[in-house]
């Protein structure tokens, strides 16, 4: 018991610490006008944004989801669950995230290949060629191996590569809105 | 304008209760949220913030390196940092008493195990009265753990003295990626109760902040040979907070500050003082053993972090920290202040090169309460660390060679200058493979305990004629005792065979010098006090093996083995029995983990984790005769989630047997025994 009374001396000085700590949490003024975001929380509305411009075949329309897939690592963190709550053409959005491409299928409308399969990002494009899926990265180079959308950093500002070629052997349609604000690449010879 | 925000807060303390209680709980997601109803032009038009900082990716690094995930802390059935650390290949990791752990990396482990260094978010957390880490007072919300960096082998060049033969890493996550409340609560046979809380918000311009409590009471750990009470029960407070945002969209800060309190209890051997009079009834021995010692351990920290990223290729960071520590055992008091000031420069002054150097400063300041059975001598001081380090990463051929060359300078007020130097080589071959190699020196300086000090360490009685008075021994520091010195040469090869394989293998050959030894100040005599020396010498060898594979995208098995095996030699020591063996014999020689991770359904996981760790011959200075077994532990965990942000688990620790020792303590400490255990744990985030 005698621990316990000690205890609450020690607990007193905690609360004080603890109520300069509620301090840092007082909301200064709002924030001003989205001038500045981190990376990853805007490339996740960018991919939704991209569904905007871009159409499926009607053939693949399977379930009753629109499927955004990550293929490895998730750098988004939870930026891309909020995206759960919105919808593409009346299908609800639902997220996957895949730690290997053999698990890649018809439940996924948009792939995101992360950062962390460069090594195998060849095997991966090809295993996807044809395929109605629309595969966005941010490795260097991505559009050129056969992705359809890269996302580039340019001085501070984010912006598309697209390989259009790509997009329609797997007959995705991309609006020419979207193309005025890309760079369009060819898939590179190797 | 940053100072009037500070004047402002502080006078709104009310309405910043009131503000929190009835804030709605939905900023998490709410920026992304915005973003999606914004044109795609603005969006693209918008200023992208982050790191300039080279993300450097694992299979990059010329080290052997593995990193503990935030998922791996989640999916590990442990809820502390040093029991999450048995996730690492490599580490031995013992559980001595229900608060206290051996913890090392390449062998060396004992009570005081002294070859670690230990930071969270680059604040350095070993003790300077050992060079060890009270693991007890290391802990925080674990879901906001980021991940935990464990480097075995020396990062001297870079980080400094202590990384003799690893570094543990634990970062947080930044704020921002903390909004929103989280609450979790377990119960459990061990685990008898813990409860966190977090709360992150959006404090604007592009500001975040997070504060959390959290409290635990953990059981008391089985005492042989009964099975009663071994006194260990413990409880502890916590609280903290962290706060990051942007100056300008290229300064970045971090401020970030914690505060815990623990009641530790414990079973000590009370030395008694035979001149004292009062001490007669405990002749002839003058010993009390199961002394119920109420130990304390409190204190705080407060650490500013200021990033600047001056271009694409340059970054300067720039971190301050303080740190008080107190701890309160019967045989000693001890209060520690640290003052860290730690500058760092990033830079690419030509294409090929990844220059990087810094400049720090630290002052310790220390006080001790002593008492018969332990001194500190001088009871206070103040010590000052100065030091530089620099590391090229040169680019020798264009994605294959890469060679890093670095050194740290330090001067510290025991030992003077230490020059720490390493040399490391990378070479991929393909995006898959890696090889590297690399040599280094590391050094361990003297800490106080070794350098100034005078405990008991037992007490002949009276043997008249011959002994006409009982004699107490003592354990001396020595003033001229020199920093432990360690040559490294290692190997390691990365492949991932397969996109759902991993492999990592990792070698090494260690030579040590100047080990810490004891001495016995009278060696004629039968019996003497000893003195920390420098009389031993050591190579020490071993390799570490892991492999990652998804069979399935819902399945993933990690397995590891690691073996080590040290040889002491004599380097003037005369007490050759003593000093040898305990590095012999106090890690294991082979240790086995392998866990499965399912994702049974979508809203279903089973993880199963086994372990075995070899047997040691012997632990403790004081307890030549005591070893440990090898033994087998096997962990589960069921967790299921009704929804995305709920989950109830189940978990069950060391299911294979009853109870069983895992390290035995000094001589003052008592023995006992790790027990079954499981919990119930609920996790919220709101």
């Amino acid at each position: 018991m005698s621990s316990f009374s000690l205890g609450g001396k020690y607990l007193r000085k905690g609360m004080r610490r603890l109520l300069l700590a509620l301090l840092l949490l007082l909301p200064m003024e709002p924030p001003p006008a989205m001038a500045v975001s981190s990376e990853y929380k805007l490339k996740a509305a960018l991919i939704y944004k991209l569904t905007r411009f871009v159409e499926w075949p009607r053939e693949n329309r399977t379930g009753g989801s629109f499927g955004i897939c990550i293929l490895g690592r998730d750098d988004f963190g939870s930026a891309l669950d909020a995206l759960e709550s919105r919808k593409v053409d009346g299908l609800p959005i639902r997220i996957r995230r895949l730690v290997q491409s053999d698990a890649v299928d018809s439940s996924c409308q948009i792939l995101f290949v992360s950062e962390s399969k460069r090594p195998f990002l060849h095997s991966i494009l090809a295993s996807l060629k044809g395929r109605p899926i629309l595969t966005i990265g941010d490795l260097d180079g991505f559009a050129e191996k056969g992705g359809m959308i890269e996302f580039v950093r340019g001085r501070q500002r984010i912006g598309f590569r697209i390989n259009l070629q790509q997009a329609d052997r797997a007959g995705l349609k991309i609006a020419a809105p979207l193309l005025e604000l890309s760079t369009i690449v060819e898939t590179e010879r190797t | 304008m940053q100072n009037r925000m500070w004047l402002g807060r502080r006078r709104n303390l009310p309405l910043l209760c009131a503000t929190l209680v009835f804030m709605p709980l939905s900023q998490a997601k709410e920026s992304v949220d915005a973003y999606l109803d914004t044109p795609l032009e603005d969006l693209l038009s918008m200023a992208v913030t982050s790191v300039a900082k080279k993300k450097q990716s694992l299979s990059e690094v010329a080290a052997a390196t593995f990193i503990i995930t935030r998922e791996d802390i989640r999916r590990s059935s442990t809820t502390s940092i040093p029991e999450v650390l048995r996730l690492a290949p490599g580490i031995q990791v013992a559980r001595i008493d229900a608060n206290k752990w051996a913890i090392s990396s390449r062998g060396f482990n004992n009570q005081f195990a002294n070859k670690l260094l230990v930071m969270i978010d680059g604040r350095t957390v070993y003790t300077p009265s050992y060079s060890g880490v009270y693991w007890d007072a290391q802990d925080t919300l674990l879901e906001d753990v980021e991940r935990i960096e464990v480097i075995r082998g020396p990062g001297a060049a870079v980080w400094g003295a202590n990384a003799v033969n690893g570094v543990i890493n634990i970062i947080t996550r930044p704020a921002s990626r903390t909004e929103g409340a989280y609450f979790t609560v377990a119960a459990g046979s061990e685990e008898k109760s813990m409860a966190g809380f977090r709360y992150g918000a959006d404090i604007g311009d592009e500001a975040f902040a997070r504060f959390y409590l959290k409290y635990t009471d953990r059981d008391a750990s089985w005492l042989p040979p009964s099975g009663a009470d071994a006194g260990d029960a413990w409880r502890s407070w916590r609280a903290g907070f962290r706060a990051d945002g942007r100056f300008t969209p290229q300064d970045l800060w971090t401020l970030q500050g914690d505060s815990y309190d623990s009641q530790l209890n414990q079973l000590v051997v009370q030395w008694m003082d035979p001149q004292d009079l009062a001490s007669a009834p405990y002749a002839p021995y003058y010993m009390i053993p199961g002394v119920e010692d109420d130990a304390t351990s409190s204190g705080w920290n407060l650490l500013g972090r200021w990033e600047r990223t001056v271009s694409e290729t340059s970054n300067l960071q720039l971190q301050l920290y303080y740190d008080h520590t107190e701890r309160s055992e019967l045989i000693i008091d001890q209060v520690h202040d640290t003052l860290d000031i730690d500058f760092q420069h990033q830079l690419r002054p030509l294409p090929t090169h990844d220059l990087i150097w810094g400049l720090g400063y630290r002052r310790i300041s220390d006080d001790f309460s002593n008492t018969f059975q332990g001194k500190m001598l001088p009871q206070s001081s103040t010590r000052d660390l100065f030091s530089a380090f620099i590391q090229d990463e040169i680019e020798l051929a264009p994605q294959s060679w890469r060679l890093i060359i670095g050194s740290r300078f330090e001067h510290n007020d025991y030992t003077g200058s230490e020059i720490q130097p390493s040399l490391r080589l990378l070479w991929t071959p393909d995006a898959r493979t890696t090889l590297w190699g690399a040599v280094s020196r590391a050094v361990r300086t003297p800490s106080r305990l070794e350098r100034g000090s005078r405990m008991v360490s037992m007490i002949v009685p009276a043997m008249p004629p011959f002994l006409p008075e009982p004699v107490v021994l003592h354990s001396l520091g020595n003033e001229d005792f020199d920093s432990e010195k360690l040559v490294a040469w290692e190997l390691g090869y990365r492949v991932q065979p397969r996109e759902n394989l991993s492999l990592d293998l990792a070698l090494f050959y260690n030579e040590y010098d100047d080990l810490q030894s004891f001495e016995s100040i009278r060696p004629t005599l039968p019996v003497s006090d000893v003195m920390f020396d420098n009389k031993l010498a050591a190579n020490s060898q071993g390799l570490e093996l892991m492999a990652d594979w998804w069979p399935q995208d819902w399945w993933r098995l990690q397995g590891s083995y690691s073996y080590l095996q040290v040889d002491t030699f004599l380097a003037g020591s005369q007490d050759p029995e003593d000093n040898n063996s305990l590095v012999e014999d106090s890690s294991p020689e082979h240790q086995f983990s392998l866990r499965s991770l399912m994702n049974l359904r979508d809203d279903l996981q089973l993880d199963i984790w086994l372990y075995r760790v070899g047997a040691l011959k012997r632990t403790a200075y004081s307890r030549p005769h005591m070893s440990i077994p090898a033994y087998t532990s096997l962990n589960l965990r069921l967790a299921w989630m009704p929804a995305r942000n709920l989950e109830l688990s189940l978990a069950g620790r060391n299911l294979l047997d009853s109870h069983h020792p895992e390290f035995v303590g000094e001589n003052f400490l008592t023995v006992t025994e790790v027990e079954r255990s499981w919990h119930v744990q609920l996790r919220w985030d709101y």
